[in-house]
């Protein structure tokens, strides 16, 4: 019943953090960098709230020190990637060149490596189902935002 | 989008009482709860304070993970 009513409404945050990707307001004018700032900033506040779970899975047992020893080391290089991501961001904003959205492209893929070993390494070895339940739906969120990012064509 | 949303914060506190006594439950909403509260905040910002938003979040995340591996010896 208590995993029903968590899975419940972790999948309803997925549908509206999809929804929150359609809704680009606050500024009228088309902002290149908007969707893919909004986005960074959805990975950003999914890992804080993955490390909140993890924390939470961990001190409560149901998470071994092993395996929150290697999610909170994949969780840390994930977030480390996505901060070098948004100060890239930032630079490409303020001074739009070629070399500076190369480099921006380099980080993403940086971003996207760094999310799958978080999954193939980190979520996907949990053993406890419960568990793995909670952290993979938070996960879902971030690769919607990821996938957000490749889809507004920054590095076309 | 605004039925949505509420009716997605209507169940959060829902977790808990479930089962009484169920902290990690009560804990794990409260985060997804603080997750909804961020994503909507998003809304009316500019791209620049949405950055300056997500450089907060890394940093706290940050924080919070160099306290973890403290925790855990290493």
């Amino acid at each position: 019943m208590k995993s029903k009513a968590v899975l419940t409404g972790l999948l309803l945050l997925l549908v509206f953090t999809s929804f929150s990707f359609k809704c680009d307001s606050g500024g009228g004018v088309t902002d290149p960098y908007r969707k893919a700032a909004k986005a960074a900033d959805d990975i950003a506040a999914s890992l804080n709230t993955m490390t909140k779970i993890k924390r939470d899975l961990g001190t409560s047992g149901k998470l071994s020190p092993d395996r929150e020893r290697a999610l909170t080391d994949l969780l840390l290089k994930a977030n480390t990637a996505d901060k070098a991501f948004v100060a890239q961001i930032k630079k490409l904003k303020a001074d739009p060149n070629p070399a500076t959205k190369a480099t921006l492209c380099s980080l993403f893929g940086t971003v996207s490596s760094t999310l799958t070993d978080l999954n193939n390494n980190g979520i996907l070895p949990i053993d406890n189902a419960d568990s793995k339940s909670k952290l993979t739906t938070v996960f879902n969120t971030i690769t919607a935002a990821s996938g957000i990012i490749a889809s507004v064509g920054l590095c076309n | 989008m605004d039925n949505l949303l509420n009716l997605l914060q209507s169940l959060i506190p829902l977790v808990g009482p479930l089962v009484p006594g169920a902290a990690p439950a009560t804990e794990i909403a409260a985060a997804a709860a603080a997750l909804i509260r961020h994503i909507q905040q998003q809304t009316g910002k500019t791209t620049d304070q949405i950055l300056a938003d997500a450089d907060a979040t890394l940093d706290e995340t940050e924080k919070m993970l160099l306290e973890d591996k403290i925790r855990l010896g290493g």
